[in-house]
């Protein structure tokens, strides 16, 4: 099997999985093809390097990660935030509640990424620390201030899920 | 908690729509192919180019620089000079081309029938300074004058290996088209490339060979147009290959 044929096959298997984090992270599905996109040229790019990682899957997440960050540093000026609202109106209102990729939203880009990497694709902190390039201790921290936020978001019917 | 996370953003994501993910794979690799050409040709040139600077200064200085230029290896090109992943204004589209391909048999192509065609092709005006890749790469270049100055276009033809099974050339070409405003060589680029592996890429600078900068030669629409062509490919028209011997049998080659 050519370098080629084996990119194909992990990206095949992977890009839908890539493009949930994507998705998860920015919100925008369209934005979430991009990432996606890029992360996977850059993937095919660095592919020979990209074999010899101890978790390809996670080589391949860094990347994602790593575009939708460069995204952010580059619009960060541009991104709207859909779907504000005010606190006492959700709380009022059970048909306004924030889902829980809305309270993401409220995150800034590196604590999402911090929870979606422990949460979603359970990571370790350790991996999360090591695909961020932040200090453990950092990670350690974002979390649970990250975890308190969504608390104070959520509705109290959904929190039941933060029990444990 | 992390079970019931976890379970809560899959439950999420599953009341989204979203759009097909599309050939995301496919484009990564037609996009990634042609930045690992284009990062080559980059450093070929820096290389190039150095070899051209050291030559130089070699004649103004004399021997003892003869001597380093000698001495010069490709590891010692500076790391800098490679070109990153460029941080470019592209955007893709398919065309088609309207025809499976160029009828009639075909022979291995030569630079003289790229030349050849290119004249063809080109927008009416007066061509000169015409060069081949000092290789065997399959890389031209000319100058055309339409009356309002000169401008450079550069085609290039290769050979991938072929997307899935395709091995005919098809009748649907992906293109891409790059703005690079940060290096006028490359300031509009159109990459088109056939499900049988055949990229044709057309390069439209904004600067001459010299680096003087010039008007632009082809629109984007002209530069998709000419890449499109199915006349292009690693093989070409037995006779158009003919024609081309006689009309161009001996082409300087040009400077990187």
């Amino acid at each position: 099997m050519t370098d080629d044929e084996e990119f194909a096959e992990f990206a095949n298997a992977h890009a839908e999985r890539l493009r949930n984090t994507a998705f998860m992270l920015c919100r925008d599905w369209h934005l979430a093809q991009d990432l996606t996109q890029t992360a996977l040229t850059k993937l095919f790019l660095s592919w020979r390097r990209a074999v010899q990682a101890e978790n390809l899957t996670a080589y391949a997440q860094k990347i994602l990660l790593r575009a939708y960050l460069d995204h952010r540093r580059r619009r960060s000026s541009t991104e709207s935030t859909p779907g504000v609202l005010h606190e006492p109106a959700y709380r009022e209102n059970p048909e306004l509640r924030l889902t829980m990729l809305d309270a993401l939203g409220r995150l800034s880009a590196r604590d999402r990424a911090i929870v979606i990497l422990r949460y979603f694709e359970d990571y370790s902190v350790d991996q999360v620390a090591d695909v961020l390039e932040l200090p453990v201790s950092v990670v350690k921290s974002q979390t649970r201030r990250s975890l308190t936020k969504l608390r104070e978001l959520l509705a109290a019917d959904q929190l039941a899920l933060f029990a444990g | 908690m992390t079970e019931d996370l976890r379970a809560w953003f899959e439950a999420e994501l599953n009341a989204e729509r979203p759009p097909p993910l599309g050939d995301v794979v496919g484009t990564a690799i037609r996009d990634g192919r042609r930045l690992r050409r284009k990062r080559r040709l980059t450093l070929l040139g820096s290389i190039a180019a150095l070899i051209a600077v050291l030559g130089s200064g070699a004649v103004m200085l004399g021997d003892p620089l003869v001597t380093q230029r000698e001495a010069l290896s490709p590891q010692s090109v500076p790391p800098g000079t490679a070109a990153p992943i460029p941080a470019l204004e592209a955007r893709t589209l398919t065309i088609h081309s309207g025809t499976a391909g160029a009828v009639g048999s075909r022979t291995k192509a030569t630079s003289a029938a790229m030349l050849h065609l290119l004249t063809q092709l080109l927008p009416p005006g007066r061509t000169s300074h015409l060069g081949i890749a000092p290789d065997d790469d399959l890389r031209v270049q000319l100058y055309v004058d339409d009356g309002r100055g000169s401008a450079m276009v550069r085609v290039a033809v290769a050979k991938n290996s072929p997307f899935g099974d395709e091995s005919s050339r098809g009748g649907m070409a992906t293109v891409l088209i790059t703005h690079d405003p940060d290096n006028c060589l490359t300031a509009l680029t159109v990459d088109a490339e056939w499900p049988d592996g055949t990229l044709v890429e057309v390069d439209v600078p904004t600067c001459l060979a010299g680096a003087e900068p010039s008007r632009a030669a082809l629109t984007a629409d002209q530069a998709v147009m000419l890449a499109t062509d199915p006349r292009w490919g690693v093989t070409m028209d037995r006779q158009l290959v003919a024609e081309a011997a006689e009309r161009f049998d001996r082409v300087p080659v040009a400077a990187e």
